[in-house]
């Protein structure tokens, strides 16, 4: 059992390797806060705050103006040829968090990385409805309540859809 | 400075406590692979969804690649645990879990993330010479190796705290206690249902309550950071961080990190083993069976256990210091609970209410 191993490092060896180790660690941690969702930083329970997010499509009306329409997540519309079909935002965004729609969630390692996140479920999502040929875009309208105090809304809209 | 890295260089020791923890690990990484399974056949592929990639989309694997490298990851937890290729085992655990962070970053968790971290550091460590399933028990000069990896191991944990309590130190409303101050509010109906009284709700939901336990909570971990590391305040933090990550795991969701921070605790032990002994009385079936006792959950070899005729004093039982200090009755089991990990959480407050009753004794 006491056989070397090819992980037994020398002397020189060990010391670059912690080195470098070290190194990357503290960078990582330092550099936390220009990551959004403040990834390999171990900020622990950073936040207590709470997003409700609002989902909306826009589409275009008969009369060329861009209206939104709120959805519960479900939706129907026609595609190209003019069938109809049903759209889910449950059928792509399966995070409890981003998939929880019209009541209050907690927002696990913060409010800043639940935006971020669901600026990019948007964008997926309006990516990967191809065939819904009405919706233009989807929008999300975010009420936050940041550590109890600290009300406000924000609103996100995903880059457009097809057209 | 250049001492202290030399020591640290080549220090060697004991590698029965780090070999314990290489199991410890273990266990954590086959739950950790089991609860990605379950996942997996119980919602959608996150790679089939809404992810995001710290990695080229490219090379997210496919539901069916993610399945075999979970299994592989099964694998690699059991030959950890069984101490078979254990250490390239870790490591190969530690390579796949951080790739699979890397595929999607909705699936980042801290106490995940610290897991492979510290699979990787135990990796470079001589954690397969004890706790080999079916392996022949290794001769004490034979498990003697470097420490350095189990050194980085105690210095990963201290950046982990640094990270968190820095962070918290630096946020006004984690300083100020609107963070816990809301996190109570918003528990005290759960808690409520759940039988606690609501007076004592109140209580804590008041903001002088929060503000104290919100500076208590930075300054443990600070605290923590720097005392594991000091021989005078090691056994007090051991406590203190014992007792820290149990309340953590009590009142919220962390999934591994408590038992995880737990079994790396256990690294800051002293490797040589047996250096404290109990002695007992063999003709006395009571002492027979404590001894037996303290033997059984001796998990870290802290204790020689030995019969001995006429110990000294006339006790049944007795504890044997490193310093030679004999000590029975509530100072003898205080110094058993503090080498004992099971029960470890009583060393503290036996260790005091010892000490008020020999301060007393002399006195009188």
């Amino acid at each position: 059992m006491a056989a070397s191993n090819w992980l037994d490092l020398g002397i020189r060896g060990r010391t670059l390797w912690a080195g470098a180790y070290l190194l990357a660690q503290i960078g990582l941690v330092l550099t936390a806060s220009e990551r959004p969702d403040r990834v390999f930083g171990f900020r622990m329970f950073n936040e207590s705050s709470t997003i409700s997010i609002s989902l909306g499509r826009r589409v275009r009306r008969p009369d060329g103006h861009l209206v939104t329409v709120p959805t519960d997540g479900y939706w129907q519309a026609r595609d190209a040829r003019g069938i109809v079909r049903d759209f889910s935002w449950h059928d792509h965004v399966t995070d409890p968090i981003l998939a929880t729609l019209g009541r209050p969630v907690h927002a696990s390692y913060g409010v800043e990385a639940q935006l971020f996140r669901l600026q990019k479920a948007l964008d997926y999502v309006a990516s990967h409805v191809g065939y819904d040929g009405e919706t233009r875009a989807l929008v999300a309208d975010v009420d936050v309540l940041r550590n109890g105090h600290d009300r406000f809304q924000r609103h996100l809209e995903s880059s457009p859809t097809r057209e | 400075m250049m001492s202290l890295l030399r020591r640290w260089q080549t220090e060697t020791g004991d590698a029965y406590v780090v070999s314990l923890v290489r199991v410890i690990l273990g266990i954590l990484l086959l739950v950790s692979a089991v609860r990605e399974l379950v996942e997996l056949f119980q919602a959608p592929y996150r790679g089939d969804v809404f992810h995001l990639p710290l990695v080229p989309e490219a090379i997210v694997p496919s539901r069916a690649a993610f399945l075999a490298l979970v299994i592989v990851e099964c694998a690699l937890a059991a030959l950890v645990i069984v101490g078979w290729l254990a250490r390239p085992a870790l490591l190969a655990s530690a390579i796949s879990g951080i790739y699979l962070l890397l595929c999607d970053r909705l699936a980042y968790h801290n106490n995940r993330y610290a897991l492979l971290l510290f699979a990787w550091l135990i990796a470079f460590a001589p954690c397969d010479r004890a706790f080999v399933w079916r392996g022949r028990g290794a001769a004490d000069s034979d498990r003697i190796g470097p420490l350095w990896a189990q050194r980085l191991a105690q210095v990963q944990l201290s950046i982990i705290y640094l990270a968190s309590g820095c962070s918290k130190l630096l946020d006004p409303d984690w300083r100020g206690g609107l963070v816990v101050g809301d996190r109570l509010v918003r528990s005290t109906a759960l808690a409520i249902d759940r039988g606690v009284p609501p007076a004592i709700m109140e209580l804590l939901a008041r903001p002088a309550f929060a503000s104290g336990v919100s500076k208590l909570a930075i300054a443990t971990e600070l605290f923590l950071a720097v005392a594991l590391f000091l021989p005078s305040t090691r056994s007090f933090a051991l406590w203190w961080g014992v007792m820290f990550h149990v309340t953590i795991e009590l009142t919220s969701k962390v999934e591994l990190f408590g038992w995880l921070s737990i079994a790396i605790y256990a690294l800051f032990a002293r490797p040589a083993l047996r250096e404290r002994a109990i002695v007992y009385d063999p003709d006395d079936p009571w002492a027979v069976w404590l001894a037996r006792l303290v033997h059984w959950f001796d998990w870290l070899a802290r204790f020689d256990v030995r019969p001995q005729k006429n110990v000294a004093g006339g006790v049944l039982l007795g504890v044997i210091e490193r310093d030679g200090s004999l000590a029975s009755g509530l100072r003898g089991f205080a110094r058993i609970t503090r080498a004992t990990p099971i029960l470890f959480a009583l060393s503290v407050p036996l260790s005091l209410v010892a000490s008020v009753r020999a301060r007393r004794g002399l006195r009188s």
